[in-house]
């Protein structure tokens, strides 16, 4: 064969991934399908369990399931845009409807009324496929309009929701351990969503003073900063702990106090504690977009006749919101999961299912914990990301 | 208008400016021309108090610049700078607005004023609901000066306006100001470091080095009669007597003749504009007409030539 | 089941004799107590000594609800909505505030007036009256007497009555490997072990720190553990190691428990026998402040009757129920509770 023929041969045969994230997420699901437990079936609570792989489940489920992870891999290799977006979507949001029912109706099979304490899990496999299915759909949203960003997400959110709410996932572990914390869980999402609020709240009050300082004082930031980073480091138990015994004295000392609820246990220390983790994100972010101001503007701005406070209001803080907001978003997202240890020290929120769930070996109660956080998480960093976009798509 | 009184500035114990002494009559155009490092945006920003002085005095319309506010005075006098300065997050008509609002004026009075400020300087009124960086860079420039004369101030200054544009746009918005100027007879300061840009603009050049003035008159003098070596130098040293030609105009060499050349020119051309005519023609003699079209006159070459040793 | 909470290493020392409790020595003590609770920094001393002395300043909740917490453990859900349907049904206003923290955090919370009433072990007073050693705590009746006394008079809590219970420390084993090498009681246990049998425990760093531990049982059985014969956890999850013993991770066969857990016998477990009373007893009793007594006199009355009931055997089955058959805490107590007809 002469060598231009040769060549030719080999170009013909070499496959072009057109999308290597969805090559990159296909082959580990394929993988945690085969060999890792989709299922896992204990006979109590405590005990370790069985596991079941995807492929040993009902011949349809098994089908669909492995058909959806094959309509993945083979979008990776597809070279229209559009329709390589539309497959993934598909194929995403499919896995995670597919393996929800999946594991739903297969837990329902494998009741057992003469084992009342049998519990059926979700396993790795189970973790894996959502994973993948959910950064597939993320993936194939890039490049459409931002209201689709929005309503494609909501919508699966929905869909997954409905599905709970039906029943069908009833026979699961988790929802068994979510049942049975139904009495307080409304109390406890609600407490943790006012221990991060009101933590944010006062941290914003704190940032100020201190952001002024570290902009307009060069002899404070490096102190500011300095201290900042330090407490960053303190690990959060730590701290937590730390703050009890002064808290204590000024609840003993200070009737008033005591009456409004600071003492050394509950929400007063763990309020303490999220506003000083907030407080680097929120100040560094200001003082970098405070700082960025380009300095033509605030010349153009000062020789209009701009006084300092005017120059200040109607520039510098206008052109540093998105920095602004971006702080407020990483000390958010942060004081959400941070939240959880202050179930340790009496405040309550969703880290006392965790804690419980540590305690009595019960992993299923740690998610019903850890669930929903993440779900505040992700949530609360969207809507963020939706008013940035907003704020810098003004101008 | 503006008056100068032994100013100096200092800089870590050096004396970077000054002991500068000048006057800049109401209604001129002058412009601080020199090499960088010269200090002429220093002596500018000393005007509007953005520097303030390490000793001497600045007298504005005849009042020290001490004894306003500073806001008070930057809100009579019109500021543009290089990169135009616009307010990113603002429209355009809300920039060009910037002034009046400090000023407290109302909104009717105000949005009358950006819509006659769009017509002087000449901006596309789909143009003011945009943001300015979707904006080329000449017409930021624009929409700057426009800012700069929203409130209606008798005095301007400019701190390298047209630096940062191509050399076609910054010709036009050239000319634009000096029909602005004319028109308007506001007193403006403009500092660059581009000679052909003062001779073109100014009424009064002020030539500065090294914190000092090193002669300050009107353009042809300057040209015609540089005090120095420097300032020849800096003027165009050879070129000079080409640009002197632009301060003549045909009028005042016109005679009569018998001659009948074949080509004319308007006799408000400059000398220089009459030469290239010549050269673009292949002659040596012109015909002078008036705006009706009737000749005057002819011009011829020598008197090009003689007129341009003068004075 | 978290009872006991961390000691510094030999910060307490023990009052041996029971007449402590009928002395109630007042500030000496108080500070000792002190100590064991917070760093010695004298500041916190000081507020403490405060902080109680502040205490009449407290609100007193006469019509507000009483709030009941309990520990995050399977055996405070338990007892927690037992006292909360309790007192639904004898028409005290009650707020469910269970699962709040570990040992420390509930007595901080009690004392400042955060929480009403909470249950609480006997055996625990030793460490918040720095007694631990003591061996009036080994008899039932007598520590919860001298627990109640310390507590009427330096605190204004009140112990109410108790249950018939022990919930201490114990040592369990797998049950077929016990039956093999006929290992019934803690003198089998040590002499198997001094016979070089091959042991490896699962415990708390706690149990193995603490006086009343580990050190307790190898002091009053002659029998001494190396490091690489144990494996130490950070928490008092009992869990844990019961799980480890039952599947033998790491070589584990031997675990940490207490005695009314409930996943002993589920996992194939038992626990072997406290002949000579190495532990302090540990029986669960309501702990309420003196004030919520005042305003609802009749809570002893309504409680006693249900706490009666409760021995180690109904314990470990109840735990049973809701740790390892996954049933929920609140259906357990009250089945329990109506199947006994001790729900008006």
């Amino acid at each position: 064969m002469s060598t231009a023929s040769l060549a030719d041969a080999r170009r013909g045969l070499r496959i072009h991934v057109a999308d290597r994230v969805a090559f990159a997420l296909a082959l580990p699901a394929i993988a945690a399908a085969i060999f890792a437990g989709f299922l896992s079936i204990a006979p109590n609570r405590l005990a370790d369990g069985r596991p079941l792989a995807l492929w040993q489940l009902g011949a349809l489920d098994s089908a669909i399931a492995f058909g959806l992870l094959i309509l993945l891999f083979a979008a990776a290799f597809i070279r229209d845009e559009t329709w390589r977006s539309k497959l993934l979507f598909v194929a995403g949001a499919g896995l995670l409807i597919a393996i929800l029912l999946t594991a739903g109706a297969t837990a329902y099979g494998h009741l057992d009324p003469r084992e009342p304490a049998r519990r059926i899990s979700l396993g790795s496999a189970f973790w894996i496929l959502s994973a993948v299915g959910s950064l597939a759909c993320f993936q194939s949203l890039q490049r459409v309009s931002r209201t689709a960003k929005i309503l494609a997400p909501l919508a699966l959110a929905a869909a997954a929701a409905a599905i709970a709410a039906s029943g069908a996932l009833d026979a699961l572990s988790l929802t068994r351990e979510f049942h049975a914390q139904r009495a307080t869980f409304a109390s406890e999402l609600a407490r943790h969503v006012g221990l991060v609020a009101f933590a944010i709240l006062l941290a914003c009050l704190c940032a100020v003073p201190l952001t002024l300082a570290a902009v307009y004082r060069e002899n404070a930031r490096a102190t500011i900063f300095t201290t900042l980073n330090l407490l960053q480091t303190i690990p959060s138990i730590a701290l937590f702990g730390v703050l009890i015994a002064p808290l204590s004295f000024l609840g003993a000392q200070v009737p008033l106090a005591n009456k409004i609820g600071i003492g050394g246990i509950g929400a007063a220390p763990a309020i303490i504690a999220l506003v000083l983790y907030a407080l680097l994100p929120l100040v560094r972010s200001a003082d970098a977009g405070l700082r960025n101001v380009p300095a033509d503007v605030r010349e153009s701005a000062r020789g209009m006749g701009m006084t300092p406070r005017q120059i200040f209001w109607r520039v510098d803080l206008p052109l540093a919101l998105p920095a602004l907001i971006s702080g407020l978003r990483v000390a958010t997202v942060q004081s959400i999961g941070l939240a959880v240890v202050a179930a340790l020290i009496g405040a309550g929120g969703l880290g006392t299912f965790v804690f419980q769930g540590i305690g009595e070996y019960a992993l299923d109660l740690v998610l019903v914990g850890t669930l929903p956080t993440i779900a505040l998480a992700v949530s609360a960093d969207a809507l963020f990301q939706i008013v940035l976009a907003n704020l810098r798509c003004r101008p | 208008m503006i008056d100068f009184d032994a100013v100096e500035k200092h800089y870590a114990g050096q004396r970077v400016l000054g002991p500068l002494s000048l006057s800049i009559p109401q209604g001129a155009l002058c412009v601080l021309v020199g090499p960088s490092g010269c200090g002429k945006s220093t002596t500018l920003k000393m005007i509007n108090a953005l520097i303030a002085p390490d000793a001497g005095t600045i007298r504005v319309r005849g009042r020290a610049v001490g004894d306003f506010s500073p806001e008070e005075l930057r809100r009579g006098i019109g500021y543009v700078i290089q990169s135009g300065g616009l307010f990113p997050h603002w429209r355009v008509r809300d920039n060009i607005a910037t002034v009046p609002r400090l000023l407290r004026w109302d909104e009717t009075r105000i949005a009358a004023r950006v819509n006659e400020l769009a017509d002087i300087a000449e901006i596309d009124p789909t143009l003011l609901d945009r943001f300015p960086h979707q904006l080329s860079g000449g017409q930021q420039q624009r929409i700057g000066v426009a800012r700069a004369l929203a409130a209606d101030p008798d005095l301007i200054l400019m701190d390298e306006p047209f630096g940062a544009l191509d050399p076609v746009t910054r010709a036009a918005l050239q000319q634009e100001l000096s029909r602005l100027h004319r028109d308007t007879g506001k007193t403006i300061v403009l500092v660059t470091h581009d000679m052909d840009e003062a001779l073109a603009l100014g009424t009064m050049i002020v030539v500065m080095r090294k914190g000092e003035i090193a002669q300050s008159s009107t353009p042809a003098d300057i040209l015609a009669h540089p005090s120095n070596d420097f300032v020849r130098d800096f003027v165009g040293g050879a070129d000079a007597t080409i640009k002197l030609l632009e301060f003549r105009r045909v009028g005042d060499v016109v005679r009569q003749d018998a001659e009948t050349p074949a080509f004319a020119v308007p006799e408000n051309a400059t000398l220089r504009a009459a030469l290239t005519k010549m050269m673009e023609t292949g002659t040596t003699i012109l015909n002078v007409r008036n705006d009706e079209g009737k000749i005057l006159g002819i011009v011829r070459i020598e008197d090009i030539v003689s007129a341009s040793k003068q004075s | 089941m978290l009872r006991a909470h961390k000691l510094a290493a030999g910060e307490v020392e023990s009052h041996p004799g029971a007449n402590e409790c009928s002395q109630v020595a007042g500030p000496r003590l108080t500070r000792e107590t002190l100590d064991m609770w917070t760093s010695s920094h004298p500041l916190t001393r000081r507020a403490l000594l405060a902080g109680s002395a502040a205490l009449p300043l407290a609100p007193v909740r006469a019509a507000e609800p009483v709030i009941v917490a309990s520990k995050i453990d399977t055996e405070g859900a338990l007892i927690g909505e037992m006292i909360l349907a309790l007192l639904e049904a004898a028409g005290i206003p009650a707020r469910n505030r269970l699962q709040l923290g570990p040992t420390r955090i509930l007595r901080a919370a009690i004392l400042s007036g955060a929480i009403d009433l909470y249950p609480e072990y006997t055996g625990n007073a030793a460490f918040f009256f720095a007694m631990d050693g003591d061996p009036v705590w080994k008899d039932a009746r007598a520590g919860y007497e001298c627990a109640r006394a310390l507590d009427l008079q330096r605190s204004d809590l009140v112990w109410l009555k108790p249950a018939p219970a022990d919930n201490s420390w114990v040592l369990a084993m797998r049950a077929d490997f016990a039956d093999a090498h006929r290992l019934a009681t803690l003198d089998d246990f040590a002499r198997w072990t001094r016979e070089a049998g091959a042991v490896k425990l699962a415990a708390s760093a706690e149990f193995v720190e603490s006086r009343s531990g580990l050190p307790a049982f190898q002091e009053t059985y002659g029998f001494s553990l190396g490091a690489r014969q144990l494996l130490v956890l950070s928490g008092g999850n009992t869990s844990a190691t019961i799980k480890a013993a039952a599947d033998g991770i790491s070589g584990v066969n031997a675990a940490m428990a207490y005695g009314t857990d409930g996943a002993l016998a589920a996992l194939g477990l038992r626990a072997l026998e406290d002949t000579k009373h190495a532990q302090p007893v540990y029986a669960p009793a309501p702990v309420a402040r003196g004030l919520i007594v005042q305003s609802y006199p009749q809570m002893a009355a309504v409680l006693a009757p249900a706490f009666q009931t409760l021995d180690v055997q109904v314990l470990r089955r109840l735990n049973e129920q809701i740790a390892i058959e996954g049933r929920e805490a609140r259906l357990v107590a009250r089945t329990y509770l109506r199947e006994h007809g001790l729900l008006a």
